[in-house]
């Protein structure tokens, strides 16, 4: 298995080489010489707008790449906006389309005296039900692994899908009692609203589980 | 969300650490490397680092800085000064910047806060706004960290500001409490109430109480501290230990 | 450009240290104040001895003396006993003894006193010099805490509530706050956390954050305040009653059978200190690569402050002797010293770096350090 992270420009990219490096796991960047074969994994971390990350996917020619590994089984995870390019559009870039790998859209997190914009902080996740009473080992154990942990959110957008099958986790936004994807799984695809590299060794276990113990 | 703590590191000759010069003289509190160790290890929930040299110096902050905090911190961090342009701040995030805070240089500059936010997106940038109450009008106003004396601007125009360029996160300092140990401003939040992003207060945390009451403040997403965490025995930890007693829920490791 | 003192060579890195106006440091300033006509006169040998009896507790014993069978502890135990006094001394354990330090702490039991030498867990004690190595850049760090910890459990465990202490290190260097300079200091947590040297690490961090046994950490910890305050337990300073001078402290020990080396140490101007464990070089060379100063410009001060020597002599031999790379401590190599902690010297150049305060140091275009022969940075700009 070779993992690739994608580099996006105005992104902190080393915090996920340090959380990789942390997890003693190699990496390479991807680009559109890389051949990826079925067991590779693909990180998109991402940090910035819609526009700008799909932008930099078409220009390096890279969403094909990534649209083709995920269809023939291949491991995605996206990482706050890289999980937001997963899906089919965005509030923040009418217009501008996204991988649509994961069906929904990307929708502004509603304002008003009580929450705030954008949402910063930490906070407990709430776990999909549907997931609980998974006999699939995998979701089993990664339901545990969120359980009663905290994780790091920073954004303003959030992922909005109506196959409620693919919300593993939501967060509460406070005070208008909105539910915010927090975590999502389509078949071979994972995607973390939060970011786990900047959340501890919450974070750095979940990491370790996603990308050592998913086929 | 559950409030946050933030340790402060102030920075001089590029990785010292130093506490505030208002209460006790500069005093060089020991390396980046381990104040960002230990704080890490005593749950901190973010870093803050203000270099209060670069503006002056017209300088960005030391690459080494960046580099301590990448090796050593899994929390999020924030990089406060010499941020007078976009390349700047663009710079910082790819070194290892999660959130670039932007001081009393930039607000003169609002196109260039609009840039930064437009290009990191507003989630990346934070604010922070050094206050003093003024002796005649008993309204905050802005100071200057570099002429050390009061600006003239109101904290109100600020805000008015920030309602047409917005940004991720302020960052409120009371400067005449900096290092004093004896409480922070909650009193300011009132200028606050409709600004809609997340509150740092900062400046005089001495006591978990005081913490307490600032989490107990609509608005107020998080603190950030120094001198408690130098000059006391309180750490984050210790800090998080008695709020969740006295029924406030915080991150846990 | 780092400002140095205009009397001594401390810089202003040094954490703690004060500058006035006109450029003196505040262990500069604090040693004009003692230099002044009223200082000692004030304070006799007679105020000493009256002042140890006030707080006598202990029907047998005067006062505890912790010692390390070094120059400035076997000195101490000699000044009190000329005093007509008897004290009890305390050893707080080092950690990697050298043959040399063992037989100069044996020398104490000849000196006619009662000694305790403490010993704490060897296995926890390296798991400590590592993670303070590695999270504060402190090998010694176990040390620099037992030594203030222990004479305290030793006051408590034997009621005797006088201790005896050389120079105030807090004042003697520079640090401590203008407001707080007092004689006859009451010894808390608070007291040795701020002012000795621990680096911000804390004992509390070890369980929390280390993972070590609580259990294990008993004497490093400091006992309960109350037991402290109840006992009313002071550190009493010679250097308050008797000009303190490492130089004179050091002709005296040896009439006491005190041994120096043949050669002087690693990193110093001396023979005479720095004997006692195979650390020490490691713990000053992270000195200089956070502050830019070692233990060479530590004696150099010291030496200038008592008109032994000039500021420009000064500077001229600790140039090249600041600050070394320490390949080789006394007869052991690095490698050997760094094997008892689980370290290699590639790890251990890692961990310099991250504690290397680049801004000090003279470095090339492309930022990398330029060094000495022996692999150590150069200070950008001398005293």
């Amino acid at each position: 298995m070779t993992l690739y992270v994608v580099p996006f420009d105005f992104c902190n990219i080393g915090s996920i080489r340090s959380c990789l490096d942390r997890c003693s796991i190699p990496y390479k960047y991807l680009s559109n010489s890389c051949t990826l074969n079925k067991d590779d994994k693909v990180i998109l971390p991402g940090v910035g707008t819609f526009a700008q990350g799909m932008n930099y996917l078409r220009s390096k020619n890279l969403d094909q790449i990534l649209i083709n590994h995920s269809l023939s089984g291949g491991f995605l995870l996206g990482i706050c906006l890289g999980m937001q390019l997963l899906f089919e559009s965005s509030e923040e870039d009418p217009g501008i389309p996204g991988l649509s790998l994961v069906s929904g859209s990307v929708k502004k997190l509603p304002s008003d005296q009580i929450s705030h914009i954008p949402h910063i902080g930490w906070s407990a996740l709430d776990t999909n039900p549907m997931f609980h009473s998974s006999d699939q080992p995998l979701f089993a154990n990664l339901i545990r692994e969120l359980q009663d942990k905290d994780y790091y959110f920073v954004h303003s957008y959030s992922c909005c899908t109506n196959s409620r099958e693919n919300v593993v986790a939501t967060v509460l936004h406070d005070g208008n009692s909105t539910n915010i994807t927090a975590m999502i799984c389509f078949k071979n695809i994972y995607g973390c609203q939060f970011h786990p590299e900047k959340s501890g060794p919450a974070g750095h276990s979940l990491i370790l589980s996603l990308l050592l113990k998913t086929s | 969300m559950k409030p946050r703590i933030i340790p402060v590191a102030l920075l001089k000759n590029s990785t010292s650490v130093f506490t505030s010069h208002l209460y006790s003289p500069w005093r060089s509190f020991g390396s980046l490397a381990q104040f960002i160790k230990l704080q890490v290890a005593r749950q901190a929930d973010e870093i803050l680092v203000i270099d209060i040299e670069a503006s002056l110096e017209n300088r960005e902050v030391d690459d080494r800085v960046f580099k301590l905090l990448v090796q050593n911190t899994n929390i999020p961090v924030s990089v406060c000064g010499g941020i007078m342009n976009v390349q700047t701040a663009i710079n910082y995030i790819e070194k290892g910047a999660d959130k670039v805070v932007l001081g009393i240089a930039c607000l003169s500059q609002l196109e260039t806060v609009a840039q930064i936010t437009s290009i990191l997106g507003v989630q990346s940038v934070s604010m922070r706004l050094d206050y003093k109450y003024s002796l005649s009008t008993g309204e905050p106003e802005l100071y200057d960290y570099r002429s050390k004396s009061l600006t003239g601007r109101s904290i109100k125009s600020v805000i008015s500001n920030l309602i047409t360029c917005p940004v991720g996160e302020i960052i409120l300092s009371d400067v005449s409490r900096d290092g004093s140990l004896k409480g922070l401003d909650i009193q300011i939040m009132r200028y606050f109430q409709s600004v809609n992003c997340p509150v740092v207060l900062s400046c005089g945390a001495g006591h978990p109480d005081h913490f307490y009451d600032a989490f107990a403040c609509k608005g107020v997403s998080a603190v950030a501290a120094s001198s408690i965490f130098a000059y006391t025995k309180e750490t984050p930890a210790s800090v998080k230990d008695y709020l969740v007693l006295k029924g406030i829920d915080m991150r846990r490791i | 450009m780092i400002r140095f003192c205009r009397n001594c060579l401390y810089p202003e890195t040094k954490p703690s240290i004060r500058f006035s106006a006109d450029g003196l440091c505040s262990a500069c300033q604090w040693n004009e104040r003692k230099l002044s006509s009223c200082f000692y006169t004030n304070r006799s040998s007679q105020n000493l001895i009256k002042l140890i009896d006030q707080n006598k507790i202990n029907p047998a014993y005067d006062c505890i003396i912790p010692v390390s069978g070094g120059k400035d502890s076997t000195y101490q135990v000699w000044r009190i006993l000329s005093l007509g006094l008897n004290p009890l001394c305390i050893t707080a354990p080092t950690d990697l003894m050298t043959p040399i330090g063992r037989r100069n702490l044996d020398n104490i039991k000849n000196m006619g006193v009662d000694h305790i030498e403490f010993s704490v867990d060897i296995q926890t004690r390296r798991q400590i010099n590592k993670y303070a190595l590695i999270n504060v850049g402190d090998i010694q760090w176990p040390e620099h805490v037992l030594i203030f910890t222990i004479p305290v459990h030793a006051a408590v465990m034997f009621e005797i509530p006088i201790i005896i202490w050389g120079e105030n290190t807090v004042r003697e260097y520079g640090a401590g706050r203008q407001e707080n300079e007092e004689f006859g200091v009451t010894l808390s947590r608070e007291y040795m956390e701020e002012n000795c040297g621990f680096n911000g690490l804390r004992v509390s961090d070890l369980s929390d954050a280390a993972g070590i046994d609580p259990k294990k950490l008993f004497l490093y910890s400091y006992p309960e305040a109350d037991t402290v305050t109840q006992l009313g337990v002071k550190g009493i300073f010679l250097d308050d009653y008797f000009p303190w001078n490492g130089m004179t402290n050091q002709l005296v020990a040896r009439t006491c059978g005190f041994e120096v080396a043949s050669h002087n140490i690693l990193g110093t101007l001396t023979n005479y200190e720095n004997l006692d464990n195979y650390y020490h070089g490691i713990h000053d060379y992270l000195k200089y690569l956070k502050y830019g100063f070692g233990r060479a410009t530590d004696v150099a001060c010291n030496w200038i402050r008592r008109g032994l020597i000039s500021r420009d002599d000064a500077k001229q031999l600790i140039s090249e002797i600041d600050g070394a790379y320490p390949a080789l401590y006394l007869d052991k190599s690095l490698s050997d010293i760094l094997s008892t902690i689980n370290i290699t010297i590639e790890e251990f150049n890692i961990i310099s770096d991250e504690y290397t305060n680049y801004s000090l140091f003279q470095t090339t275009s492309s930022g990398e350090l330029v060094t000495r022969a022996d692999g150590s940075p150069i200070l950008i700009n001398q005293p």
